[in-house]
Formats: structure tokens, C-alpha cells, sequence
């Protein structure tokens, strides 16, 4: 994640469409929950990373994970 | 009407509209309930097979069943949305697509050799864009398309082609298929049949069309060669187009109060005057329903009357005086009301129409005409029931109760998804 720096009450924009690739921003649902998470890959320990560095990442093993969509716009609310 | 045709059903529709976007519904059982929360209308295969039947209401359903399912009021329309975004995705991939229902469509593949690959493509696609899973049946006809479809959604890869009617497979497969499984054949028909042997649709596709015909009717016939490979049916034979309008809901608590329930008329009259212009149709004639619960017995009170027009029309103005008419005409004291309806009849199209020497637009007429479609931009800008004819009174007991309506995400800005951010 390159800054996106995505705030509480943000619009996101997700395509669907595409093929979510290592470093993309992605909706993913875990356990039933869409949460907005970065892709990594190629870490020692591929995962759904959070932009909070508080909460741990999400390893893509042993749980049930989908990727929901591939988010390409972030809109934050100017005033 | 060349064929061959796929059949594209999409599965549990308005079960797979919510869960796209509660992922926690899946594997969950699921039912989706009609209007003002009262019946099922929708089931998940869970709820099915929980046992709960279609259009049973809500309020006869057991707590201890009540507490392990989950049942959604119906959001229209993120239905409308979802399927209108289905059948894009189905344009995006061949010229001839027919929307046939909310959940189905047509595609008329004539002129294509269509590989398996190209239809699990397809259905891999929608699956992918809308989030919505699919079944999709090939075969030469219409109706061995519908069918094929049955056998689609049992197939685990949701596509299932006819085999031809020359290969061996296809009595075979008629056989196994009992009459009243076939698209358009209804209980009643297929009890019918049966007195005359015919059991299973390929009894019926080998019977004698003529003798069909003659004892049954036209369409019949035209099944039974369907069911033997010919394509007889264009789209639009087995349901016509919508020659009426129906506006009905009951209301949350029966009233005997006049006021409460010329309100609701007036809306329910407003919106299908609405959809009325939405598809270019004048009207003719005004029908009122009025009616107490169906469960107070002997009690019962059904009215209903039908109030012509002098002349096609579109505006709500006409249609609120023929419904007031009606009222009057049907209003009894003291009779506690459940459920009143507005259906606009005999419509036709604005530009088939002809004005004959006696039906000579008024000034009136004009002015209203212009009056209606600025009513009309106005409630398509700031939201149904902006600006109405007559008032209603937005928290009366006409208005829908929809206690467990998911977001409409997909076509309002302040009810999108919500992801969390941790």
C-alpha cells in the first residue's frame, strides 16, 4: 500500500473485474466480514495486511478468505 | 425463432443479490419475505431444505426454526440493479440476449456453434463481475432449454447442454422427465394429460400435434414439437406483454377510516400512474380493490370495481377521480379494511394510438400532460413520492413495512457497502 492512507468514512471504488495481485488494496472477506486490506504475497508470510500497524496480519492459510474486489479509487471527503 | 437457445437462471436470486453483499449469508439459510414482511418468496437451498415452503408467512414459522434462519425483507431495488448488471455482462458477451424475468434471460445463439467453454465462460464471468452464480441450459428450443436448465442446476459445473434430438440420450431423458415439469404445463394441464397417458414430456413430444391441438389448445401442440426439437415459440408467446398495471399492499393494521385509506389509494394510484409513463402505456380504465383479512372468516368483505375512462389516458389526475369514484362506490362503515389496490387496464401504447373524432384533446389534457412529466423528473431526482397528486402521509399505515431491508448499495449513495478498515 503506497500511502493510501484510507480514513474512516472514506468512498472506496472496487473493480471486480480484475486479478488481485501482490500490493494491490483489496476487499476481502474474512469469516463472513468484507474488511479493506493490502495483498502481500511476496513476504515471508503471505497475508492480508492491515494499514494499522496494531492489528496483526492475516495469513492466507487455514482460513476462509475471499478476495471480494480490487480497490483502484479511494474518495475522501474534501469538507 | 431459430435457435438454438441458453437459458441463463440465476440461482436463488434474491438470496444471492443479499449475500453479495453479507458474505456472512453464505451456507446460512436464508428466506426473503414479500412486501410488508408477510410471506416467504425467496428460499437458499439451507432453507429448503430446513423445510420452510414457499409463501409461507412469516409469522407461522416456528421461534426455535425462526432463531437458526435468517429472513430478509425484500429490497426491490437492489434486485432490479443486480439483474440489470447480469444482463450486462451477458451483452458483453453475445448480441442476442432476451431478458425474460428479473432472474432469467434469453440468448438466441442462431448462426453460432457454441462450445461448453464459451458458456462456462460466460457464467464465470457473471459470477465474477455481479457476484451472482448462475445456471445456464443449451438446447435447439425454448422449452428443452428450460428444461435443460433444471438439469443445469444440479450439474456442478451449472452448465448442461440438450443432447440432440437425434442422439439416443434425448427420449431417454424425456422420459425421465415427468409432464408437468415442462415449461408452461401447470398442474391443472398436467392432470389433464395424465387422464389421457400422457405422464412424461416424452409422451407428450410424440403425441400427435394436431390431436393436441384439437383437444387441448394451440400452445400445447407447439410444446410437444418444442420437446421434439422444432422451435415453434418466439419470446414473448408464453407470457404477453403487461396489459395491466397492479399497485396492492396490505396495509400494517386493518382500518375502517376513510381518510387512512383514500390516502392510500391516492399513492398507490400515483405509482402506477408513474409506472404507467415509465413504459410509454396510456390506460383505459381504473379497477379498486378493497378488502377486509382473509383471516376473519365468515366476515370476509371483497370489493372490487372497475371505473372507465372516457378516453386512454396517463394522468394521475383522471385516475385519482375514477379511483375516488370507485371508493365510493365500495366504502362501507364499519368494515375494517386490510388491503386496497389500483390496477391501470386496457393499456395500449402512446404511439399506437389513435384519437378518434370525439376524443379530441382538451386544453386541460395538454397542460396535465406537461404537469406529469415534470412530476415524473422530479420524483426520478429526489426520490419516489417527492412530489404526489393529493396527500399521503409519509408514516401511515399503508406505507411498506420492511423491518430487515438490506442497504440498497448499489444505487444509493448513502446506503453503500461498509467495509471495516481494521
Amino acid at each position: 500500500m503506497t500511502g493510501a492512507r484510507i480514513q474512516p468514512g472514506d468512498i472506496l471504488v472496487v473493480d471486480r473485474a480484475l486479478t488481485a495481485r501482490h500490493g494491490h488494496i483489496v476487499v476481502a472477506v474474512v469469516d463472513g466480514e468484507m474488511t479493506v486490506k493490502t495483498l502481500r504475497l511476496t513476504d515471508a508470510l503471505p497475508g492480508l495486511y492491515s494499514e494499522n500497524r496494531d492489528y496483526a496480519p492475516i495469513p492466507l492459510i487455514n482460513r476462509d478468505i475471499q478476495i471480494w474486489g480490487v480497490v483502484t479509487f479511494v474518495i475522501h471527503e474534501a469538507a | 425463432m431459430s435457435g438454438p437457445f441458453a437459458l441463463v437462471d440465476c440461482n436463488n436470486f434474491y438470496v444471492s443479490c443479499e449475500r453479495v453483499f453479507a458474505p456472512r449469508l453464505h451456507g446460512v439459510p436464508v428466506g426473503i419475505l414479500s412486501n410488508n414482511d408477510g410471506c416467504v418468496i425467496a428460499r437458499s437451498e439451507e432453507l429448503k431444505r430446513l423445510g420452510v415452503a414457499m409463501g409461507v408467512p412469516a409469522h407461522l414459522i416456528a421461534p426455535a426454526l425462526k432463531r437458526k434462519i435468517v429472513l430478509c425483507s425484500s429490497n426491490y431495488e437492489l434486485y432490479g440493479d443486480m439483474s440489470a448488471r447480469v444482463l450486462e455482462v451477458m451483452r458483453m458477451h453475445y448480441a442476442g440476449v432476451e431478458p425474460y424475468s428479473i432472474d432469467e434471460a434469453w440468448i438466441d445463439l442462431a448462426g453460432h456453434t457454441v462450445k461448453v467453454d464459451e458458456l462456462n465462460a460466460l457464467r464465470q464471468a457473471i459470477r465474477r463481475l455481479t457476484g451472482i452464480p448462475v445456471s445456464i441450459g443449451l438446447a435447439p428450443t425454448r422449452t428443452l432449454a428450460k428444461l435443460a436448465n433444471r438439469y443445469a442446476k444440479r450439474a456442478s459445473s451449472g452448465v448442461y447442454v440438450m443432447p440432440a434430438p437425434s442422439d439416443p440420450a434425448h427420449p431417454t431423458l424425456l422420459r425421465a422427465t415427468p409432464v408437468d415439469q415442462v415449461w408452461g404445463i401447470g398442474t391443472r394441464l398436467a392432470l389433464r394429460l395424465k387422464a389421457q397417458g400422457i405422464l412424461t414430456a416424452h409422451a407428450l413430444s410424440t403425441a400427435d400435434p394436431h390431436a393436441l391441438r384439437q383437444a387441448f389448445s394451440v400452445v400445447l401442440a407447439r410444446t410437444a414439437m418444442e420437446l421434439a426439437g422444432t422451435a415453434c415459440f418466439e419470446m414473448n408467446d408464453a407470457d404477453s406483454d403487461k396489459h395491466a398495471l397492479m399497485t396492492s399492499r396490505s396495509l400494517s393494521r386493518a382500518t375502517q377510516c376513510p381518510i387512512a385509506l383514500m390516502q392510500a389509494i391516492r399513492q398507490h394510484t400515483n405509482r402506477s400512474a408513474e409506472k404507467l409513463r415509465q413504459q410509454g402505456s396510456t390506460a383505459r380504465a381504473v379497477m379498486l380493490t378493497m378488502s377486509t383479512s382473509k383471516h376473519i372468516g365468515p366476515d370476509r368483505h371483497h370489493g372490487r370495481v372497475v371505473i372507465e375512462l372516457d378516453h386512454p389516458s396517463q394522468d394521475t389526475f383522471m385516475f385519482l377521480r375514477a379511483a375516488r369514484q370507485g371508493f365510493e362506490a365500495l366504502y362501507q362503515k364499519g368494515v375494517r379494511y386490510q388491503k386496497c389496490g389500483v390496477m391501470l387496464m386496457d393499456l395500449a401504447r402512446t404511439d399506437q394510438q389513435q384519437l378518434s373524432l370525439l376524443e379530441n384533446v382538451s386544453g386541460e389534457e395538454t397542460l396535465n400532460d406537461a404537469l406529469m412529466s415534470a412530476l415524473d423528473r422530479a420524483n426520478r431526482r429526489f426520490g419516489q413520492r417527492a412530489l404526489t397528486v393529493g396527500f399521503i402521509d409519509g408514516a401511515g399505515p399503508w406505507q411498506l413495512k420492511c423491518e430487515h431491508r438490506s442497504s440498497r448499495c448499489t444505487t444509493r449513495w448513502d446506503e453503500l457497502a461498509r467495509v471495516r478498515r481494521t
